[in-house]
């Protein structure tokens, strides 16, 4: 019984781990990706989440993307541009700025670096 | 504007009052923005469901959004508000500490017409029915729970400062009590005692009884008093023992003296 208990307790430890080192990964990685989604591009806030949401493990709560999304507008890394839309009200379409350009290309370069780096170590 | 029914209306109205809430206190977001994003978002992913929208309809694509509460980034929220969602939805063991050191800090403010020292003589203070003596115990037993759940007791981190506090208090009572109740009465004159020698008598008696139990199940101490008392070992008790023969002896002496 004891034994049984003990091994459920280890089992908690062991996802509360994991949730905590995900839950850090995510944070750093939404950045980055939503930034990657609209490179090119302008998507309406919608789509950048249905893009988003595609990918195994990334978007937790879609909810998240918004608050991302208008934090890297104060910052200067994306701009928004108001678009007619057939359904309804106009829509606001993100894309980068030539700031929001630099800094993705920096954070991609950082990225590889690190999965290299990691790959390496796991002898890839 | 999608139509909706009188309970997916008032759950959504909430939805967007938490956003609200929740937002505002970030300088990095335009709340407005983010509250404007999430009702397209809503409105798109309900595009060709049949109207008026029920509230489970609803609640599913809220799910998917998640709560606000987790879209704040950590460094924006303030002191206090992050006690407040540690309370809430924090760690278990992080919220009993608070819990703990809360309740603790409630018994010392119920209690003010009291010196800071007297919430040490709790045993006594219990017998007045004070309600400080509640919250002690509450904070307490809060504090013993954090102890049980911790992963490491060894490796408690901050949370020492929101537990030890309640545990020392109410060890240090727990220790007056356990040495000072067999001559307390004598001390307030309880007992018309014939024999002024007679509290050596009692103290000695119950301090090899005490010293005796303690060497059969010296697991008791370490329990009772955890997690200070992790280093207690049998030949401690002998010490109580000795004294309390020592103190017999000191009776014998005198009364045959």
């Amino acid at each position: 019984m004891t034994g049984i208990l003990q091994c459920h307790i280890l089992t908690i430890m062991d996802n509360r781990f994991f949730d905590n080192w995900s839950t850090q990964l995510r944070k750093g990685m939404l950045e980055l990706c939503v930034l990657n989604a609209i490179k090119g591009t302008s998507l309406y806030g919608y789509d950048i989440v249905r893009k988003l949401r595609d990918i195994k493990g990334l978007v937790i709560s879609e909810g998240t993307i918004y608050p991302i999304l208008s934090r890297l507008k104060r910052e200067g890394f994306v701009q928004t541009t108001l678009k007619e839309s057939t359904e309804g009200p106009a829509r606001k379409y993100y894309e980068l700025t030539s700031k929001g350009e630099k800094m993705l290309s920096q954070m991609n370069d950082y990225w590889r670096d690190i999965k290299t780096g990691t790959d390496m170590l796991k002898g890839e | 504007m999608i139509n909706l029914t009188d309970n997916a209306q008032k759950h959504m109205d909430n939805y967007l009052q938490q956003v609200r809430d929740c937002l505002k206190v970030c300088s990095s977001i335009d709340a407005d923005e983010v509250e404007q994003n999430i009702k397209e978002h809503i409105e798109s992913e309900l595009q060709g469901s049949s109207e008026p929208i029920s509230y489970d309809v609803l609640e599913a694509v809220l799910k998917k959004l998640g709560s606000p509460q987790q879209w704040v980034p950590e460094e924006e929220i303030s002191w206090w508000r992050k006690i407040i969602l540690r309370l809430r939805k924090g760690p278990e063991d992080w919220r009993l500490a608070y819990i703990s050191f809360g309740l603790f800090l409630l018994s010392f403010l119920v209690g003010k017409q009291m010196p800071f020292f007297a919430v040490f003589l709790w045993p006594i203070i219990i017998l007045r029915g004070t309600s400080t003596v509640v919250f002690l115990f509450g904070s307490f037993l809060a504090a013993r729970a954090a102890l049980a759940v911790a992963p490491d007791r060894n490796k408690l981190g901050g949370q020492k400062w929101l537990l030890y506090p309640p545990l020392i208090v109410v060890y240090a009572g727990l220790v007056i009590l356990m040495i000072g109740w067999p001559i307390a009465p004598f001390r307030l004159d309880v007992y018309k005692c014939p024999l002024s020698e007679t509290p050596f008598l009692v103290m000695g008696l119950w301090l090899v009884l005490l010293g005796i139990t303690f060497c059969i199940w010296p697991k008791l101490v370490r329990a009772i008093f955890s997690p200070f008392a992790d280093w207690w070992k049998r030949i401690y008790a002998v010490t109580l023992i000795v004294a309390g023969a020592a103190l017999f002896l000191a009776f014998l002496r005198d009364y045959y003296g």
